[in-house]
């Protein structure tokens, strides 16, 4: 098995914190439920080893941009969910515009043609 | 893989406050469980979580760890070594005690000159390498809430404990040390060679006491070399 490199894996990470936002945004969710989601609305696309998830909702903690409380189900283990917070709404609204306009100019970059627009200017 | 063994895998590798490593366990454990409701297996979620090598490497991530600097380091050191010549106390009284009025005490000698040698290579095969390999730390270390680590913040293992230590079997100690001083990481040239790091242990420097009391085995050395040299001449 080949390592990811950390330009991708940085990339990858930075791509899940603004989908874990997201999906959080529309309810509380624990970390199983999570990755689940993850994997139904990408159809797999954004691929993550599960135990790499937790790590990266502390991260998104240590910033405040999520919470935590443990609820325990009427059947079944205590779970720990996940909250966006205000700072995290707020995070949000900014990760996006950002991917926005990366993702806008990567794809005007690589765009075929993009090379003979530049010849024009 | 059963999850247990997964855990034991992953937080293995893992160095960090104690508090965000329970919470790391808690939240494998969690999945698990979370796994199990929905009838999978633990290997089958074992399997998604991923390798758990490379899951502590990515909780590692988000830890930042410190390096120990010369000194912290030479006084763990001074502690180590006070802590051996603490052990080596009863041989070297039952020597004294031996050749003191032995007519002749060469054979004695001689044996007890072959005896410190192989305690020596003792020490640098087993005390360092084995205490480092096992527990990341020797008594001299954990005193001063000192820990080794590989470059990549994981558990050492036992070939790179003993790596680090070929300098003291060189005798090229001094010079060894003095890398510390120079290097990003503060490595001796043997942590280079064997890719080992010293950290300080998260959550909480040693104190100056602490630092004092790496002296105190000496102490102990001291008040025993006192009572052989004065205390036991007026008695004997």
């Amino acid at each position: 098995m080949t390592p990811t490199p950390p330009a991708d894996r940085e990339l990858k990470r930075g791509v899940l914190e603004l989908v874990l936002l997201r999906l959080l945004q529309d309810r509380p969710a624990y970390g199983y439920e999570l990755v689940s989601e993850i994997a139904r609305r990408t159809e797999g696309e954004l691929e993550i080893k599960e135990g790499t998830l937790y790590p990266l909702l502390y991260r998104l903690e240590e910033q405040g941009l999520v919470a935590t409380s443990w609820e325990t189900p009427e059947r079944g283990a205590p779970r720990k969910y996940y909250r966006i917070t205000e700072v995290g709404e707020q995070a949000f609204a900014e990760r996006t515009e950002r991917w926005r306009r990366f993702r806008d100019r990567v794809d005007a970059v690589l765009e075929p043609g993009a090379r003979e627009k530049k010849g024009e200017e | 893989m059963t999850r247990d063994r997964y855990l034991e895998r992953a937080l293995r590798n893992v160095i960090g406050p104690r508090e965000r490593v329970e919470t790391f366990a808690t939240d494998l454990r969690a999945h698990f469980e979370a796994g199990a409701e929905r009838g999978e297996g633990d290997a089958q979620v074992a399997a998604r979580l991923g390798p758990p090598e490379e899951v502590a490497a990515s909780f590692m991530e988000g830890i930042t760890l410190e390096t120990a600097g010369f000194f912290a380091r030479l006084f763990a050191f001074v502690a180590d070594a006070g802590v051996l010549a603490v052990l080596g106390l009863p041989a070297f009284a039952a020597v004294a005690l031996t050749v003191n009025g032995n007519p002749d005490p060469g054979p004695i000698l001689i044996a007890a000159f072959v005896f410190l040698g192989l305690a020596m290579l003792g020490v640098v095969i087993l005390y360092f390498p084995l205490l480092e390999g096992r527990y990341s730390r020797t008594p001299g270390k954990w005193w001063m809430r000192l820990r080794v680590v590989g470059e990549e913040h994981v558990r050492i293992t036992f070939g790179q404990a003993f790596l680090r230590r070929l300098s003291l079997y060189f005798e090229l100690l001094a010079l060894d040390a003095i890398f510390v001083l120079f290097t990003r990481k503060k490595q001796r040239a043997f942590d280079i060679v064997a890719r080992t790091m010293v950290i300080h242990e998260p959550g909480g420097r040693a104190g100056a006491w602490r630092w004092l009391g790496c002296f105190a085995p000496w102490a102990i050395v001291a008040a025993f070399a006192w009572a052989l040299v004065y205390v036991g001449p007026r008695i004997g």
